[in-house]
């Protein structure tokens, strides 16, 4: 049985199979989500459950040759949100072992 | 449309509208169309000190393309009706 | 005074003098005048109005005077005017015309004269003597009068007696005809003769009758021309010329010449004019001889009136066919010459009937229209109504505005002429009383002219704009419209209101039925008849759309009691669920009762095996040995329910996760599909269409079932593909939906396959890390995966189990005994869920046969014998390992603490209470008294934490340890009062 495949037309088919699974939203913003996934839409409007945000707040130190910006990470953990789809970079499984 | 169905269950629920501009409001949801433009009674804003201009904003219409996050109440929503909704919606666009 | 440029001071005298020098010097300079008037362009009069030098008229005329009962015109004026009626005869009928007009104002609406007529009418009001006259025909009036009052009008011209009798029979051509047929060829002689004999006697009067027959004539094709449009209205004017000047201003009110085409500029007959209005004035002055001589002829006339006009009559329709084919081209210059006619009659007769004014005791009522005038000025008021009908027909409106204010102007010049026309001999009164009329008439004549243009004004601009706003009016038809709205309420309303609408639309009926509000229905959707989404209420939607508001009504109905129903059935197997918890010694009274009795003969099981198993089995043999084959045999038994040929076995790779998923999809949307299906069920009595939806929902069940892979060979992977797809928390959530929808034997299959891959299933194999305190995403994944399995695969199970007989259990609880490690199965929650359905349903079984009841659901002693077999082999089992079932006990291990001090440890234990209430019921005494031995620590310490409040529990966790731990006493016939610490 060829499943893998099949049922499988348009990217958004790819969005559905991680209905109820917990899926990993790259954000504008240097924002990044997980959580599992509820309700989406054509446009990417996401609702999700048990989210945690990662937030990357680059501080560019003054002086400080390229790449040397140290990167400060903020987390925080929602229980249900509403993600406007405008915002939406990606959207992925998370990766497996 | 499927968003906005939910928007409507939770009218008159407490959410809070996380703005593009980290601007975070806790309100009422009075209502809500269907550009997701939303109407927030009876708000609060976190961390006032930065948005002192808000401070005697009783409430307010929030125009749907500013926003970045709504967070829900978890209990007042159906997570497996959703996930059906979903389903529906995409059956019905496919067709 | 001045008005229209007229010589500043010394205008009256200037204008008297002028008219003695010569009529016409007179009226070419009222030419000038009058004929600016019938100018389009009246704007700037008000301009060149020139105020002052009113003080010298004082001199003129003299202060004014007592008035005395001047004003007292209601009783007495009557018989006054009856004494001077000889000098007035001329104008009596002519007022009577005059108030006549108004009495037809509806007719006349589009005829300018009504503004002002209508306000004469209301200044005289009814008090007016000749209101009492009769109305319907002034003219013949006036001959009555003539005729019974003769010698009063026997002064009165010949012209004078031909008019009225011309307008009787003159009115339509039929009735000239008809005059004429009576007349015929005798009279005609007659007439002759006595035109001779006429011509004899008045052969020096012979050249004014001839010019009579000539004024005759043309106010004959006047009639003729203006009788369709308003006969009475145009009577008078015609009439005027021929009669006597009519009294002061109420003649006023005789239309000015409306049919004059305002386009036309008057100038351009002005040669003509000047020419008629000199022919005019000679047979004015003709006229007036011939009254004088009429007089003397008083009587002669009198006899030969008759005659005369009859002649007059005939000669006159000679001259009316012979000039018929002119009466077009000739139009136009007629009414000229009726205007200036009309005008110059004006400016003569009133200056008499100015002079009666006083005698007559009239001028008292000019003088109360002037305080009228001046008190509720009716100039603002009075126009307001007639010009509300030109709006109507604002067409028409324009030229009568005009008419209008020329007509006005045409009062003022008339009225100033008078005075003009007043010789020395006139009281100083008099000329006051006139000036201030004049004044009041030019004050009230501007007001209107002010009023008529801002009328005007306001209706260009309510034209404009309603020009404006109607530019695209009709633009779209009304199928257009319908059409546009037909696609704004598709936008609205689709065929399936749930699929943009599903969710708030569900999880309203939901909330409403859990909360039990019995008109849900109601409040779900108002498509009531008429009402509809987006649309008005009461509008009335044609029958497209109306069908298919009613049939989302019909869904909406459908989908709000599929879900009450559903609501329904969950809530109940939640009691079934609490019931089989609470088992305890008389738990099985709480059991669920059984809906169906399903023959599970047809069960590939074959009562012959068992029978040869049973025999197999030696009671001698040890208790271990006797429990393993009996778990074997019952296991073969349960393997071969699943009705699996292994022939065909294909051993292949599990499925991916993904691989999983898209199943799941395709699998959801073919449940989703059911549902939808089941929701637009057809009436059974439909026997065609219920058919056909019974196929196809067949059909789709028929592929879930294949889908699910619940008939695939055991050995196929491992985990197996069913296991596979129950793995995804949705593919636990998609069990209870999928059993409401099969029959109670593809889920007999499905809980054996479910029994048999039991320890596949993540929720058992990682059970174990659910023995931690710590929360880490994996903990969590977990604990969210064991709960969706107790919910929804648990759950859908419990009926089946639940409704199962002897055979079937005896058989599953093989399978699971042959197939698991019993002592890591009881570790799991969902080991021991699933163990304490087994052990709860054989109680109700036994207790079935003890009591007798349910007689075909009735176990065989075989099989008794073989549950009691497994029974003991799996408590020998479990027997080393009592307390380890406890999570409490096995999270305080790891912990190095003691159990009491987990949190919500007594939650977590509840599960396990019950299952050793369960398995204390089954066990002999020898096995209670070994569960006794085993559990009586973490009972003692229970109890004593429970009911001495050892550390800081709060009383909730206090009453459900004890409620745990009695539920385990219970079911060995003690309780938790009998121990004593």
């Amino acid at each position: 049985m060829d499943a893998s495949s099949s049922g499988i037309q348009e990217p958004f088919d790819l969005i559905r199979l991680s209905l109820s699974e917990r899926v990993f939203v790259k954000l504008r913003g240097d924002r990044e989500l997980t959580g599992v996934l509820h309700a989406y839409d054509g446009h990417m409007n996401l609702i999700l459950s048990d989210v945690e945000e990662t937030i990357m707040i680059v501080d560019q130190v003054e002086g400080a040759p390229e790449g040397h910006a140290t990167v400060n990470v903020a987390k925080r953990k929602m229980e249900m949100l509403f993600v406007r789809g405008d915002g939406v970079i990606l959207v992925s499984p998370p990766s497996r072992t | 449309m499927l968003i906005f169905s939910v928007f409507k269950t939770l009218t008159d629920q407490t959410v809070s509208v996380e703005l593009k501009n980290d601007l975070s409001i806790t309100g009422t949801l009075k209502s809500v169309d269907q550009f997701l433009n939303i109407r927030l009674d009876n708000i609060k804003v976190q961390d006032e000190a930065r948005h002192p201009h808000m401070m005697a904003v009783k409430n307010c219409f929030i125009r749907g393309s500013v926003v970045r996050y709504v967070q829900l109440p978890a209990e007042h929503v159906d997570t497996q009706l959703l996930e059906d909704a979903t389903r529906r919606e995409t059956a019905v666009q496919k067709r | 005074m001045s008005f229209f440029g007229f010589e500043q001071n010394n205008d009256l005298e200037n204008e008297k003098r002028r008219f003695l020098e010569g009529g016409l010097s007179g009226a070419k300079q009222e030419d000038v005048a009058v004929y600016t008037w019938g100018e389009e362009n009246y704007d700037g009069l008000g301009d060149a109005l020139l105020e002052g030098g009113d003080e010298l008229n004082d001199e003129t005329f003299g202060a004014t005077g007592d008035i005395g009962k001047d004003f007292d015109f209601s009783g007495t004026a009557l018989p006054e005017h009856e004494k001077a009626a000889p000098s007035q005869s001329a104008h009596l009928p002519q007022t009577g015309q005059s108030q006549q007009q108004p009495s037809q104002p509806s007719q006349k609406a589009s005829h300018l004269e009504s503004p002002h007529s209508s306000q004469l009418d209301a200044i005289w009001g009814n008090k007016s003597p000749f209101s009492v006259l009769p109305r319907s025909n002034g003219s013949s009036r006036a001959v009555d009068q003539l005729a019974t009052q003769s010698p009063k009008y026997t002064h009165k011209p010949a012209s004078l007696n031909l008019g009225p009798d011309l307008h009787k029979g003159v009115h339509t051509l039929e009735e000239i005809e008809k005059e004429m047929l009576a007349a015929a060829a005798a009279q005609h002689r007659l007439q002759q003769q006595q035109q001779q004999q006429q011509q004899q006697q008045q052969a020096d009067e012979h050249s004014l009758q001839r010019e009579l027959q000539q004024l005759q004539l043309q106010e004959q094709m006047l009639h003729q021309q203006h009788q369709p449009a308003s006969p009475n209205l145009l009577q008078s004017p015609t009439r005027a010329h021929a009669q006597r000047p009519p009294v002061g201003i109420q003649h006023t009110a005789t239309p000015p010449p409306r049919m004059h085409p305002h386009s036309q500029s008057p100038r351009f007959h002005q040669q003509q004019q000047q020419h008629q209005i000199h022919l005019l004035q000679m047979q004015q002055q003709q006229q007036q001889q011939q009254r004088q001589l009429l007089e003397l002829q008083e009587q002669r006339e009198r006899q030969q009136r008759q005659q005369l006009l009859q002649l007059q009559e005939q000669l006159k329709l000679e001259e009316l066919e012979r000039q018929q084919q002119q009466h077009r081209l000739q139009q136009q210059q007629l009414q000229e010459q009726q205007y200036i006619q009309n005008h110059l009659i004006h400016q003569r007769g009133i200056s008499p009937a100015l002079s009666d004014l006083h005698h007559r005791g009239l001028s008292p009522a000019m003088g109360e229209r002037a305080r009228r005038v001046g008190r509720q000025s009716p100039a603002v008021m009075t126009p307001q109504v007639p010009l509300d009908v030109p709006f109507a027909q604002n067409m028409q409106y324009l030229p009568q505005n005009i008419q209008m204010q020329q007509r006005l102007l045409a009062e003022m010049a008339q009225a100033e002429f008078l005075s003009t026309m007043q010789g020395p001999g006139h009281s100083e009164r008099d000329a006051r009383e006139a000036r201030e009329l004049q004044e009041m008439l030019r004050v009230e004549a501007m007001r209107k002219i002010m009023e008529a243009e801002r009328m005007e004004e306001k209706r260009k601009r309510k034209l404009d704009k309603i020009a404006h706003m109607s530019r695209y009016n009709d633009l779209m038809t009304q199928s257009d419209k319908d059409f546009i709205t037909r696609i704004q309420v598709s936008q609205l309303v689709t065929q399936d209101p749930y699929a943009d609408d599903f969710y708030a639309q569900v999880y309203g009926a939901i909330l409403r039925s859990r909360m039990g509000i019995a008109t849900s229905e109601d409040r779900v959707l108002r498509f009531g008849s008429g009402g509809g989404v987006g649309l008005g209420l009461g509008q009335k939607v044609p029958g497209r759309r109306q069908s298919a508001m009613q049939r989302m009504e019909a869904q909406v109905e459908r989908i709000v009691n599929n879900a009450r129903l559903r609501e329904k059935e969950k809530t109940s197997l939640n009691n079934l669920q609490g019931a089989l918890g609470r088992t305890s010694g008389r738990s099985y009274k709480a059991a669920p009762r059984q809906l169906l009795q399903v023959d599970t003969s047809n069960a590939s099981t074959s009562p012959t095996t068992s029978h040869v198993t049973a025999a197999h089995i030696s009671k001698a043999d040890s208790t271990k040995q006797e429990g393993e084959g009996a778990a074997r045999e019952a296991a073969k038994m349960g393997r071969e329910a699943l009705a699996v040929a292994t022939e065909g076995l294909v051993r292949r790779e599990p499925l991916t996760h993904r691989e999983t998923l898209v199943k799941l999809e395709h699998l959801y949307d073919l449940v989703l599909d059911v549902e939808q299906r089941r929701r637009d069920q057809p009436p059974p009595e439909e026997v065609e269409e219920f058919e056909q939806w019974t196929t196809e929902c067949n059909a789709i069940i028929d592929q879930i079932f294949d889908e699910l892979m619940v008939s695939e060979p055991l050995e196929t992977s491992k985990p197996h593909p069913f296991v596979s797809l129950i793995t995804p928390i949705k593919g636990k959530k998609l069990l209870p939906r999928v059993a409401r929808i099969f029959e109670l034997q593809r889920m007999q299959v499905l809980l054996t396959l479910i029994v048999a891959c039991f320890l596949q299933l993540d929720v058992v194999t990682q059970a174990p890390l659910l023995d931690t305190l710590e929360e880490t995403r994996e903990v969590k994944e977990l604990e969210a995966q064991t709960q969706a399995f107790q919910n929804s695969v648990v759950q859908s199970i419990l009926p089946v189990i639940a409704k199962a007989q002897m055979r079937l259990v005896v058989g599953l609880f093989g399978i699971l005994l042959d197939e698991c490690t019993i002592q890591t199965l009881v570790m799991t929650r969902p080991g021991i869920a699933l163990l304490t359905l087994f052990f709860s349903r054989v109680e109700v079984l036994r207790h079935n046969v003890a009591t007798g009841s349910e007689v075909e659901e009735l176990p065989t002693p075989e099989e008794m014998q073989r549950w009691h077999m497994m029974y003991n082999l799996l408590f020998d089992m479990l027997r080393p390992h009592l307390q380890l079932l406890f999570p409490s006990v096995r999270l305080a291990l790891q912990a190095n603490t003691t159990f009491v001090n987990i949190p919500n440890a007594d939650v977590m234990d509840q599960p396990v209470w019950q299952f050793l209430a369960t398995l204390a019921v089954h066990a002999n005494e020898e096995q209670q008294q070994a569960l006794v031995t085993g559990l009586r620590e973490i009972v003692l310490e229970n109890v004593a934490t429970a009911t001495k409040g050892w550390g800081n529990d709060s009383e909730e966790r206090r009453r459900l340890r004890l409620a745990n731990v009695n539920i385990f006493l219970h079911a060995l016939g003690l309780d938790s009062s009998q121990i004593t610490l």
